[in-house]
Protein backbone atom coordinates (compact mmCIF):
# COMPACT_ATOMS: atom_id res chain seq x y z
CA UNK A 1 0.00 0.00 0.00
CA UNK A 2 1.62 2.96 -1.07
CA UNK A 3 2.13 6.62 -2.52
CA UNK A 4 3.21 6.44 -6.03
CA UNK A 5 5.43 9.76 -6.88
CA UNK A 6 6.22 11.16 -10.27
CA UNK A 7 8.43 13.96 -10.24
CA UNK A 8 8.33 17.06 -12.26
CA UNK A 9 8.96 15.39 -15.34
CA UNK A 10 8.00 18.04 -17.60
CA UNK A 11 9.92 20.63 -15.60
CA UNK A 12 6.37 22.70 -14.73
CA UNK A 13 6.44 25.64 -12.40
CA UNK A 14 5.38 24.38 -8.80
CA UNK A 15 2.84 25.09 -6.52
CA UNK A 16 3.41 24.86 -2.85
CA UNK A 17 0.88 22.81 -0.22
CA UNK A 18 0.32 24.86 2.96
CA UNK A 19 -1.49 23.93 5.73
CA UNK A 20 -0.69 26.65 8.41
CA UNK A 21 -2.85 29.48 8.44
CA UNK A 22 0.03 32.20 8.98
CA UNK A 23 2.05 30.65 6.10
CA UNK A 24 -0.91 30.74 3.93
CA UNK A 25 -1.70 34.23 5.17
CA UNK A 26 1.94 35.25 4.03
CA UNK A 27 1.59 33.64 0.81
CA UNK A 28 -1.88 34.96 -0.09
CA UNK A 29 0.13 38.70 0.98
CA UNK A 30 2.86 38.03 -1.17
CA UNK A 31 0.73 38.00 -4.73
CA UNK A 32 0.05 34.11 -4.86
CA UNK A 33 -3.63 32.57 -5.47
CA UNK A 34 -4.57 30.52 -2.61
CA UNK A 35 -6.67 27.35 -3.11
CA UNK A 36 -8.09 25.87 -0.13
CA UNK A 37 -9.23 21.98 -0.84
CA UNK A 38 -10.79 19.81 1.73
CA UNK A 39 -9.33 16.38 1.92
CA UNK A 40 -12.47 13.54 1.46
CA UNK A 41 -11.35 10.09 1.95
CA UNK A 42 -11.61 7.67 -1.28
CA UNK A 43 -13.92 4.80 -0.87
CA UNK A 44 -11.17 2.30 -2.65
CA UNK A 45 -8.35 3.27 -0.43
CA UNK A 46 -9.89 1.17 2.43
CA UNK A 47 -8.24 -1.93 2.63
CA UNK A 48 -9.24 -5.04 4.59
CA UNK A 49 -6.70 -5.46 7.66
CA UNK A 50 -6.63 -8.59 10.05
CA UNK A 51 -4.60 -9.16 13.12
CA UNK A 52 -3.66 -12.92 13.84
CA UNK A 53 -2.19 -14.41 17.11
CA UNK A 54 -0.01 -17.29 16.76
CA UNK A 55 -1.84 -20.32 18.42
CA UNK A 56 1.93 -21.41 20.45
CA UNK A 57 3.43 -18.65 21.14
CA UNK A 58 0.79 -16.08 21.09
CA UNK A 59 2.50 -13.12 18.83
CA UNK A 60 0.59 -10.70 17.49
CA UNK A 61 1.22 -10.03 13.67
CA UNK A 62 -1.44 -7.63 10.94
CA UNK A 63 -1.84 -8.54 7.30
CA UNK A 64 -4.34 -8.13 4.74
CA UNK A 65 -5.41 -11.70 4.48
CA UNK A 66 -4.16 -15.51 5.51
CA UNK A 67 -2.50 -15.09 1.91
CA UNK A 68 -1.69 -13.78 -1.31
CA UNK A 69 -1.38 -14.94 -4.94
CA UNK A 70 1.90 -15.01 -5.73
CA UNK A 71 3.04 -12.49 -8.99
CA UNK A 72 4.17 -14.99 -11.47
CA UNK A 73 2.92 -18.75 -10.68
CA UNK A 74 -0.21 -17.20 -9.77
CA UNK A 75 -0.28 -19.99 -7.06
CA UNK A 76 -2.17 -18.74 -3.59
CA UNK A 77 0.73 -18.24 -0.73
CA UNK A 78 -0.57 -18.92 2.78
CA UNK A 79 1.29 -17.10 5.37
CA UNK A 80 -1.03 -17.33 8.59
CA UNK A 81 -2.71 -20.90 8.42
CA UNK A 82 -5.81 -21.44 10.25
CA UNK A 83 -3.68 -24.21 12.24
CA UNK A 84 -1.14 -22.01 13.21
CA UNK A 85 -2.76 -18.36 13.75
CA UNK A 86 -6.14 -17.59 15.10
CA UNK A 87 -8.14 -14.15 13.67
CA UNK A 88 -8.71 -12.21 16.53
CA UNK A 89 -9.72 -8.85 14.89
CA UNK A 90 -10.92 -7.73 11.30
CA UNK A 91 -10.85 -3.94 10.47
CA UNK A 92 -10.66 -1.84 7.73
CA UNK A 93 -7.01 0.67 7.08
CA UNK A 94 -6.95 3.60 5.20
CA UNK A 95 -3.67 3.24 2.77
CA UNK A 96 -2.93 7.13 3.57
CA UNK A 97 -1.67 8.09 6.93
CA UNK A 98 -1.61 12.22 7.35
CA UNK A 99 -2.99 14.33 9.88
CA UNK A 100 -4.52 16.99 8.05
CA UNK A 101 -7.78 17.86 7.15
CA UNK A 102 -7.58 20.64 4.74
CA UNK A 103 -4.73 22.33 3.08
CA UNK A 104 -4.19 24.97 0.69
CA UNK A 105 -2.48 24.81 -3.00
CA UNK A 106 -0.57 28.07 -3.46
CA UNK A 107 -0.93 29.03 -7.34
CA UNK A 108 1.87 31.39 -8.42
CA UNK A 109 -0.08 34.85 -9.14
CA UNK A 110 1.20 35.04 -12.36
CA UNK A 111 -0.79 32.01 -13.44
CA UNK A 112 -2.50 31.32 -17.07
CA UNK A 113 -5.52 29.96 -17.67
CA UNK A 114 -4.75 26.40 -18.89
CA UNK A 115 -1.26 26.64 -18.09
CA UNK A 116 0.40 23.11 -16.79
CA UNK A 117 1.41 23.12 -13.08
CA UNK A 118 3.34 20.45 -11.02
CA UNK A 119 1.87 20.21 -7.48
CA UNK A 120 4.66 18.09 -5.03
CA UNK A 121 2.44 17.51 -2.24
CA UNK A 122 -1.27 16.91 -3.41
CA UNK A 123 -4.11 17.32 -0.83
CA UNK A 124 -6.74 15.29 -1.92
CA UNK A 125 -6.72 11.75 -1.98
CA UNK A 126 -5.86 10.82 -5.37
CA UNK A 127 -6.70 6.74 -6.16
CA UNK A 128 -4.64 5.26 -8.88
CA UNK A 129 -5.42 1.88 -8.50
CA UNK A 130 -4.03 -1.62 -7.46
CA UNK A 131 -1.35 -3.83 -8.35
CA UNK A 132 -1.04 -7.34 -6.82
CA UNK A 133 -2.99 -6.19 -4.13
CA UNK A 134 -0.74 -3.55 -3.77
CA UNK A 135 -3.18 -0.18 -3.41
CA UNK A 136 -1.59 2.92 -5.15
CA UNK A 137 -2.66 6.90 -4.87
CA UNK A 138 -0.63 10.20 -6.11
CA UNK A 139 1.45 11.91 -4.00
CA UNK A 140 1.68 14.44 -6.28
CA UNK A 141 1.44 15.30 -9.82
CA UNK A 142 0.65 17.70 -12.95
CA UNK A 143 -2.44 19.87 -13.30
CA UNK A 144 -3.88 22.28 -15.54
CA UNK A 145 -5.26 25.41 -14.03
CA UNK A 146 -8.69 26.62 -15.79
CA UNK A 147 -8.58 30.16 -14.10
CA UNK A 148 -10.65 28.82 -10.65
CA UNK A 149 -9.22 24.95 -9.93
CA UNK A 150 -6.77 22.92 -10.80
CA UNK A 151 -7.78 19.66 -12.64
CA UNK A 152 -5.27 17.00 -11.90
CA UNK A 153 -4.44 14.58 -14.78
CA UNK A 154 -5.10 11.34 -13.94
CA UNK A 155 -2.39 9.01 -15.69
CA UNK A 156 -2.39 5.43 -14.44
CA UNK A 157 -4.67 2.99 -16.06
CA UNK A 158 -3.95 0.27 -17.37
CA UNK A 159 -3.60 0.29 -20.99
CA UNK A 160 -3.95 -2.26 -24.20
CA UNK A 161 -1.78 -2.19 -27.70
CA UNK B 1 13.95 -1.67 -16.00
CA UNK B 2 11.47 -1.02 -19.33
CA UNK B 3 10.99 2.55 -19.71
CA UNK B 4 7.66 3.53 -20.86
CA UNK B 5 7.39 7.04 -22.68
CA UNK B 6 4.57 8.34 -24.98
CA UNK B 7 2.91 4.70 -24.78
CA UNK B 8 6.33 3.50 -26.05
CA UNK B 9 8.44 0.63 -24.30
CA UNK B 10 12.25 1.00 -24.20
CA UNK B 11 14.88 -1.45 -23.19
CA UNK B 12 18.35 -0.08 -22.67
CA UNK B 13 17.00 2.77 -24.89
CA UNK B 14 15.79 0.74 -27.62
CA UNK B 15 12.38 0.68 -28.90
CA UNK B 16 10.77 -2.92 -27.85
CA UNK B 17 6.78 -1.77 -29.06
CA UNK B 18 4.69 0.89 -29.20
CA UNK B 19 1.26 0.37 -27.52
CA UNK B 20 -1.58 0.96 -29.55
CA UNK B 21 -4.48 -0.20 -30.22
CA UNK B 22 -6.75 1.33 -33.36
CA UNK B 23 -9.70 -0.51 -32.25
CA UNK B 24 -9.15 1.50 -28.94
CA UNK B 25 -9.48 -1.38 -26.65
CA UNK B 26 -9.20 -1.33 -23.06
CA UNK B 27 -8.80 -3.71 -20.46
CA UNK B 28 -11.98 -3.78 -19.53
CA UNK B 29 -13.73 -4.55 -22.88
CA UNK B 30 -11.41 -7.79 -23.05
CA UNK B 31 -12.24 -11.08 -22.10
CA UNK B 32 -10.20 -12.86 -19.47
CA UNK B 33 -8.27 -16.15 -20.39
CA UNK B 34 -6.15 -18.22 -18.14
CA UNK B 35 -3.36 -15.57 -17.31
CA UNK B 36 -3.94 -13.00 -20.37
CA UNK B 37 -6.73 -12.16 -22.14
CA UNK B 38 -8.77 -12.51 -25.55
CA UNK B 39 -9.27 -8.83 -27.26
CA UNK B 40 -13.04 -9.61 -28.48
CA UNK B 41 -12.89 -7.23 -31.07
CA UNK B 42 -10.13 -9.12 -33.06
CA UNK B 43 -10.18 -12.64 -31.58
CA UNK B 44 -6.72 -12.00 -30.63
CA UNK B 45 -4.38 -13.08 -27.47
CA UNK B 46 -3.69 -9.99 -25.27
CA UNK B 47 -0.56 -11.09 -23.37
CA UNK B 48 -1.11 -9.80 -19.27
CA UNK B 49 2.77 -8.26 -18.48
CA UNK B 50 1.66 -8.86 -14.98
CA UNK B 51 2.75 -12.11 -15.30
CA UNK B 52 6.09 -11.45 -17.24
CA UNK B 53 9.77 -10.71 -16.00
CA UNK B 54 11.54 -8.42 -18.05
CA UNK B 55 13.77 -10.36 -20.02
CA UNK B 56 10.34 -12.70 -21.16
CA UNK B 57 8.58 -9.55 -21.99
CA UNK B 58 11.83 -7.84 -23.85
CA UNK B 59 12.24 -11.62 -25.82
CA UNK B 60 8.49 -11.55 -26.81
CA UNK B 61 8.83 -8.23 -28.44
CA UNK B 62 12.31 -8.94 -30.03
CA UNK B 63 10.50 -11.79 -31.62
CA UNK B 64 7.53 -10.22 -32.76
CA UNK B 65 6.56 -6.23 -32.19
CA UNK B 66 2.99 -6.93 -32.92
CA UNK B 67 2.12 -8.39 -29.75
CA UNK B 68 -0.55 -7.41 -28.30
CA UNK B 69 -0.03 -6.16 -24.62
CA UNK B 70 -2.09 -5.37 -21.34
CA UNK B 71 0.48 -2.86 -19.31
CA UNK B 72 -0.30 -1.64 -15.80
CA UNK B 73 1.40 1.57 -15.12
CA UNK B 74 1.42 0.46 -11.74
CA UNK B 75 3.77 -2.87 -12.51
CA UNK B 76 7.06 -2.13 -11.21
CA UNK B 77 8.80 -3.90 -14.13
CA UNK B 78 8.20 -0.38 -15.84
CA UNK B 79 9.32 3.18 -15.38
CA UNK B 80 6.82 5.28 -16.25
CA UNK B 81 8.09 8.63 -17.98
Amino acid sequence: MSGYRWGNKNSLREVKTLFNLDEINEAHEDGNIILLKERVPHPSMWIDTYVFRNRKTGKYESETGRGYIQQYTCDYVVNYSYEDWEEVLWTKCYIRNVDYQYGAYVIPGDVKVNEKLYVENLIEDIYLGDFWGGRYYSEDGDARWNGKDLVHFERILPFVG
Amino acid sequence: MLIIKDKKIYQDNVLLKEIHCPKKMKQSDLQKKGKDFICLSCNKRIINTDHLAEDELASLLQKDKNTCLSVNPLNPLFNYL
